[in-house]
């Protein structure tokens, strides 16, 4: 990948943090080995996936790689310092490319620590309506540089 | 309608006139005399009573008497005037009262005498222009409403005059004051009464109550139209007005157009041919089968061992139905191919012609053609000395005869308009300068009905019949029907009502209106 002043490869390290709900206590779930283990959040939202239609995203992302739409605060994902917009391509060692978006969902939540291989670079810019008349008007354009 | 029991004076010319409508109405229709007896009925009886249409009704007998027009437009309708004439003199003896039921006056109530005066000058003032109008229509039934206003100030007069005789000839009131004061509650009260007739003529059917859905019935244009409370005959009248502006003029050369001239060679109607045995054919041409079609038909029923075949022939444009679909479905086709070509062909054909003609300059109107010091003047040079508009019209108009002939002939409008008309109308678009696609709206489409320049005979009054199930004076109400014929066409009506709309509220509460973006799959870990 070409690599200008905008765009980086980076490797973030994540620890996942138990979930907690409104009093405090920690919030269980069935594993599956048949007990009851902690909720671990990890604290970003992502989408894609090599089965998703990449014309229903609004953001207009040029691929079906996996992309990080909204990372909350103070989570994890935020003290690594992972973004929005970020594209995912390795976590753990284990490629992400062709990948459906479940199965994505669930390696995420399978690992305990994660090391995420992360592309940044992907940039939103919006060009005005064109004043001439006959010139198309590009409304947005998303380009991944 | 209560025709017999108004003035006995008048009956007898009224029955003459009436017969002999009857007998002229008879000859002109066709074979429905059932309907001609219902609707004769209603169209002559003329009891509605319009408020004053005594100098329509002069101008139209001067009309009448120059101009050779049928028997309904030269019409002198004994009942309307006798109606006029009443509530004529109703009016007037109403208003003429209270000046008529004073004396001498005196000091002490001229106050009251002013305001007498204004009183009565407003009421002058607003019953000429409220009733004092050209009436727009006659109705068949009785007008309830106008009955209503006229029978109320019969009766205040009445019983004013009555408490007049009583009091002041009788008992000799010698009260002046008293008298007068009588006589400006007599004008009170004829105010209110012109306030009651306002609000029930005029403002009561303002607003929309009812959607009137028109459906014309050779060609099955429709429109819908939104009234207030109204009596089944004014809701007609109105449908009329709205009929004469938002309808296309009905061409009933138009259905004829779609038969191309493939089908138009072919045989013309429908021919049967019948199997007399099982075996052999009844070869029959086309004419001969329609000769014997229809004299055959009868011995084809009647026998039970014929075999019957209809053929369908290729086409007939005006035959009754047995163009298969596809034919109808490819005539129209065509038909649209070719009158989009000749449209185009008038567009240019008419940019050109105008392109020819423009106003002329003041520096070639004032000096003589001197020629040109350059070049370049020659392309400006206007042909000729300046000319009337009416000049530059002919002038340019055989350019364009061609397109424009081709054109109406296919638009079937060719009987519509003349040389002459073509003519004038291009010389008013040169006069005003207006431009070639101006002057070409008028032949591009069929037009409103108001415009149709082939109206039938009495264009300031038509005659319609109104057909209904109930009487013509109820109220509009949900679900009524009625149809208005004349002639060829025929506008059933059907009314709808409008729903009672109970509006809520939604208040935009901006801290929790706020908006998240769809993705169609999006996860959180």
């Amino acid at each position: 990948m070409p690599s200008s002043p905008h765009t980086q490869t980076v490797q973030l390290q994540l620890e996942k943090v138990p979930e907690r709900d409104s009093h405090g206590q920690r919030v269980m779930v069935k594993d599956p080995a048949g007990g009851l283990a902690p909720k671990l959040l990890t604290g970003f939202r992502f989408a894609g996936g090599i089965d998703q239609d990449r014309q229903y995203c609004p953001y207009g992302y040029p691929d079906c790689g996996i992309y990080v739409t909204h990372v909350y605060s103070g989570s994890p994902a935020d003290k690594a310092g992972l973004r929005v917009h970020d594209k995912i391509l390795q976590v753990n060692g284990n490629n992400l490319a062709f990948l459906g978006h479940a199965q994505v969902a669930a390696l995420l939540n399978r690992e305990t620590q994660l090391s995420l291989l992360v592309h940044r670079g992907f940039q939103r810019f919006t060009t005005q309506l064109s004043d001439s008349l006959g010139s198309e008007a590009r409304v947005s354009a998303s380009v991944l540089l | 309608p209560p025709t017999d029991s108004d003035n006995p004076n008048e009956l007898g010319g009224l029955q003459q006139h009436q017969q002999q409508q009857q007998q002229q109405q008879q000859a002109n229709q066709d074979d429905n005399w059932g309907e001609t007896n219902t609707a004769l009925t209603g169209a002559t009886s003329e009891t509605g009573m319009s408020a004053d249409e005594m100098a329509r009704y002069s101008r139209e007998l001067d009309a009448a008497a120059a101009a050779a027009a049928s028997a309904d437009a030269a019409g002198f309708d004994c009942g309307r005037a006798m109606a006029t004439v009443l509530s004529v003199t109703l009016g007037l003896a109403a208003f003429i009262s209270p000046l008529v039921m004073l004396k001498e006056c005196s000091v002490a109530c001229e106050g009251k005498l002013i305001s007498l005066a204004f009183r009565l000058l407003i009421l002058l003032v607003a019953t000429w222009c409220l009733f004092f109008r050209r009436g727009r229509a006659s109705m068949p039934r009785v007008y309830i409403f106008r009955v209503l206003i006229l029978f109320l100030i019969f009766v205040i007069t009445f019983a004013f005059w009555l408490f007049y005789g009583v009091r002041v000839w009788q008992y000799q009131e010698s009260d002046y004051s008293s008298i007068v004061e009588f006589a400006v509650g007599l004008t009170d009260a004829l105010l209110f009464v012109h306030y009651l007739g306002v609000v029930l003529l005029e403002i009561r059917h303002l607003q929309a109550r009812y959607a009137i859905k028109v459906l014309r019935s050779p060609d099955g244009e429709s429109h819908i139209y939104p009234v207030g409370e109204l009596s089944i005959q004014r809701a007609a009248v109105l449908v009329l007005q709205q009929y004469a502006v938002d309808f296309n003029a009905f061409n009933p050369y138009l259905e004829q157009a779609y038969a191309s001239a493939r089908n138009r060679s072919a045989h013309r109607r429908s021919y049967r041919f019948y199997d007399v045995d099982q075996g052999s054919q009844a070869n029959g041409s086309a004419a001969a089968g329609g000769d014997n079609g229809g004299g055959g038909n009868g011995g084809g029923h009647s026998s039970s061992g014929r075999h019957q075949r209809r053929g369908s022939a290729a086409g007939g444009g005006g035959g009754g139905g047995s163009r298969s679909a596809a034919d109808r479905f490819y005539d129209e086709c065509e038909y649209e191919r070719r009158l989009r070509k000749r449209r185009a062909r008038l567009v240019t054909a008419a940019e050109e012609a105008f392109a020819h003609v423009r106003r002329a300059t003041n520096s070639e109107l004032m000096g003589p053609q001197h020629l040109p010091q350059h070049m370049s003047q020659q392309q400006q040079q206007p042909i000729g000395k300046p000319m009337s508009a009416y000049e530059a019209a002919q002038t340019v108009f055989p350019t364009m005869l061609r397109a424009l002939q081709k054109y109406l002939r296919i638009t079937k409008q060719q009987p519509r308009y003349t040389t002459d008309m073509v003519l004038h109308h291009l010389t008013n678009c040169i006069h005003y300068g207006l431009s070639a696609k101006a002057f070409i709206e008028r032949y591009l489409t069929q037009g409103p009905v108001v415009e149709d320049p082939r109206a039938p005979a009495g264009r300031k009054r038509q005659t319609w019949t109104l057909l209904c199930d109930c009487m013509p004076s109820r109220s509009l109400d949900d679900g009524v029907q009625f149809c208005l014929r004349q002639g060829d066409v025929s506008l059933f009506c059907t009314v709808k009502r409008i729903p009672f709309f109970s509006l809520g509220e939604e208040v935009f509460d901006n801290k929790r209106h706020k908006f998240v973006l769809r993705l169609n799959s999006e996860t959180s870990v």
